[in-house]
């Protein structure tokens, strides 16, 4: 090992081989993975978000939500995402296509939020999440987004802006101040409710209770990629998963 | 990126006889010396910004109207103040003037690394200063925006390419295993640094590959940057200072390409059970498991020259950071091992653990080993002894304390998160509440960090400014003493 070129080429053969391996196969290997048509609907999954939602997607990269969030769910088997709630299925690579960047993070100090606007949240409650989570759970420490806001006087007489936040009874919220969101959080919102991966496929098989709904993809054998494709195939849904509505 | 300067001829040493100690010390003292300083400045900056990071985990209302301050922020803000500010940048002092030391030749290129350390500095700043005002990418690691990242890699080749030319102009017959590690590291950063951002960022690939490519570039920033260097420098300062030998050439070898070869395959198990191919995942359990033997090849290798000569390394501060700082690394192999097995990665996935992980290996294996290093090595590059050598055990009993403490409050904190989140029939409110005592611990760590870098920057600063005094004092007095040559008022 006195060899300086020697010493070189092993180390660049044992980077490149990871890469290799780890970043340009899997690429190869589904990185021409396609949009799929959901029958029912006519619709291609994942949907392509609105302007507004990718402007949310951007508000929310920006003030780094996915270090506390994540936006994956495991399957039934492999933790209790689903029966938290989290998700009627597990997230497979094919939910993400439209997604750049990708936000799956590592860090669940807050809940995951893949499916967050399949949860039963109004925009209103959304908004005063971003704005005081404590409004809503006392005791929460997602951190306050007070900047997304406008906070204004309101002017006596005049009548309250109809964008201005609801508070809940009780909470402690000068009675002459007005809320109002900013563009930011508009878009951050419109985003948050567009996050849903909760379409079948076949990739992701149906929960086994509800006969309804299931085999309902079109393009099984036309032009939708092999099942072998690499991708997390397997059936995740436990017994646990909940019904499908 | 660093390479082409280099001949590829074979490696027959300069027949000359080795430089001096003195004459290389010379050589380094204002490239080094200037890597010193910002390299401490910057675990400062990382210490005093962990902390607030880690107080807003618990103090959701804390500075809350200030956008720059909000935790998606100053946590990325303060982990790649720590990687590229204190990491790379002390990694290089150290790898500088050890490359020098341990080939005999004397540092060459002193005004490019110079010029070089400006330029990766501003680029930070700006970088950092860009994710701080929404700039950032959104990828763990890779956060800083692309001009700051092209601003870095010019620093980086004005600096990197000299340790690897006085590595080819050694005056030495047999390179010492310390420089395999040093060379593996300096060559492995760039190309890590640069595919990572061009598959994630800059021209993504589709959907969650982006996330394959940043988990394989962290990964391989942990084990072939940080893992190099801090076995590189241990490997030094450990027979150095008790003045023991290493027992095997071939066993530091052995342990040194295992790494290499096992070491960057890891990453994706981070991902476990989620979007990823399973066998992406799978791959990084079975590598992060392989890596155990290496490890334990460093580990046999060093335990008999602590083992014989405990007390000599104890005495000197530096051994004593090397000692811990090893150990971390060690303990970090073990652990990340343990933590891919499936029972217990399926407790700790997603939760403070992971954080804990991380933390050994950045703050406690890289972190003690290189300011270890930087306390050995400054009083010879700037050339006087520290002013305040009285505070490097106070450091190291910080620095070994705030590790400790942080690994182990975020340790049990995630497991109970972990325990929390895996029972659906508690809120998830009250999972929450379960590991907030324990942030609060680990803002307690990252305080003492803080302190720590207090200690170290203002040795530096105080040794750097003493000697430039000492340096400029003289040719003042000289030049105003009464009998020197004066400019007289023409008539
Ligand atoms: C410091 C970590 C942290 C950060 C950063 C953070 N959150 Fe949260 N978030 C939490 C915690 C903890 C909860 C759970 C408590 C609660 O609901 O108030 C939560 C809850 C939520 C919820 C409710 C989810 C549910 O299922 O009830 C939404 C929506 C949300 N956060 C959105 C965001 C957005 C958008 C951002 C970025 C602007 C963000 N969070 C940043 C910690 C964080």
């Amino acid at each position: 090992m006195n060899h300086g070129p020697l010493l070189f080429l092993g180390v660049l053969c044992c980077v490149v081989a990871s890469w290799l391996g780890l970043v340009v196969g899997p690429h190869f290997q589904f990185g021409n993975q396609d949009l799929v048509l959901i029958e029912e609907t006519g619709a291609s999954y994942p949907s392509a978000r609105d302007g507004l939602a990718l402007q949310g997607a951007e508000v929310y990269r920006a003030n780094g939500c996915n270090y506390c969030h994540t936006q994956q769910v495991r399957g039934a088997s492999e933790g209790a995402d689903i029966a938290r709630g989290w998700g009627k299925r597990r997230t497979v690579a094919r939910d993400y296509l439209r997604d750049r960047p990708v936000m799956l993070g590592n860090h669940r100090f807050g809940p995951d939020l893949a499916n967050l606007g399949a949860r039963q949240y109004t925009t209103n409650d959304l908004y005063l999440k971003l704005y005081n989570a404590r409004l809503l759970h006392p005791r929460s420490v997602m951190p306050r987004y007070p900047y997304l806001f406008e906070e204004r006087p309101l002017r006596p007489g005049a009548p309250p802006s109809p964008d201005a936040l609801q508070f809940p009874e009780g909470s402690a919220v000068p009675a002459n101040v007005e809320v109002i969101p900013k563009a930011d959080a508009l878009a951050l919102v419109a985003y948050l409710q567009s996050l849903k991966s909760d379409a079948v496929f076949f990739e992701v098989f149906p929960p086994p209770q509800p006969p309804a709904a299931t085999n309902s993809v079109s393009g099984v054998d036309t032009n939708a990629p092999a099942l072998g494709d690499g991708t997390n195939a397997a059936p995740a849904m436990g017994a646990e998963a909940p019904a499908n509505p | 990126m660093s390479s082409p300067a280099l001949p590829v001829s074979p490696p027959i040493a300069d027949p000359a006889p080795p430089a001096s100690p003195a004459e290389i010390d010379l050589s380094c003292r204002w490239p080094v010396g200037l890597l010193l300083f910002c390299a401490s400045g910057w675990l400062l900056f990382a210490g005093v910004v962990g902390a607030l990071a880690t107080i807003k985990l618990h103090a959701p209302g804390l500075l809350a109207h200030w956008p720059m301050f909000t935790y998606g922020r100053i946590q990325p803000a303060a982990w790649n103040a720590f990687v590229l500010g204190f990491g790379l940048q002390a990694g290089l002092g150290i790898a500088l003037w050890l490359m020098a030391r341990l080939s005999g030749a004397t540092l060459v290129g002193t005004g490019s690394i110079i010029l070089g350390t400006l330029t990766w500095n501003a680029g930070l700043k700006v970088g950092l200063l860009s994710v701080l005002m929404a700039g950032g990418t959104g990828m763990e690691t890779l956060e800083l925006p692309r001009f700051a990242v092209i601003i870095l890699f010019v620093g980086y080749a004005l600096i990197a390419a000299w340790p690897l030319v006085v590595f080819q102009r050694r005056r030495r017959g047999d390179v010492y295993p310390s420089e395999w590690f040093f060379v593996a590291a300096l060559f492995s950063f760039p190309w890590l640094y640069l595919a990572g951002n061009c598959l994630a960022v800059w021209y993504p690939l589709r959907g969650v590959l982006q996330a394959a490519a940043q988990a394989w570039f962290t990964h391989g920033l942990f084990v072939g940057w940080f893992g190099f260097l801090t076995i590189g420098v241990a490997l030094y300062l450990l027979p150095k200072i008790s003045g023991v030998a290493l027992p095997s050439r071939n066993l530091a070898g052995f342990g040194f390409w295992l790494l290499a070869v096992f070491g960057f395959w890891g990453g994706a198990q981070r991902y476990f059970a989620g979007p990823l191919p399973a066998y992406l995942t799978a791959q990084g359990v079975v590598a992060t498991v392989l890596t155990v033997f290496p490890m334990i090849a460093i580990g046999l290798l060093v335990w008999p020259v602590v083992q014989t000569s405990r007390k000599a390394i104890f005495s000197v501060p530096a051994g004593r950071f090397a000692v811990a700082g090893l150990g971390s690394f060690l303990a970090w192999g073990g652990l990340a091992a343990i933590n891919c097995l499936s029972p217990v990665r399926a407790i700790t996935q997603f939760t403070l653990a992971i954080v804990a992980l991380d933390h050994l290996l950045l703050w406690g294996a890289f972190g003690l080993t290189a300011i270890g290093a930087c306390y050995y090595l400054a009083p010879q590059v700037i050339g006087r002894e520290l002013p305040f050598a009285g505070w490097i055990s106070w450091h190291f009993r910080l620095a070994t304390a705030a590790v400790l403490l942080h690994v182990i409050a975020f340790g049990v904190g995630g497991l109970i998160q972990g325990a929390g989140l895996e029972n659906p029939d508690k809120p998830f409110i009250d999972v929450m509440r379960g590991w907030i005592p324990f942030a609060g611990m680990g803002t307690l760590a990252m305080t003492l960090q803080a302190v720590g870098g207090l200690l170290l920057f203002a040795n530096v600063v105080a040794a750097v400014v003493a000697q430039a005094r000492a340096a400029v004092v003289p040719v003042a007095q000289e030049w105003l003493a009464p009998g020197a040559p004066r400019a007289e008022v023409r008539p």
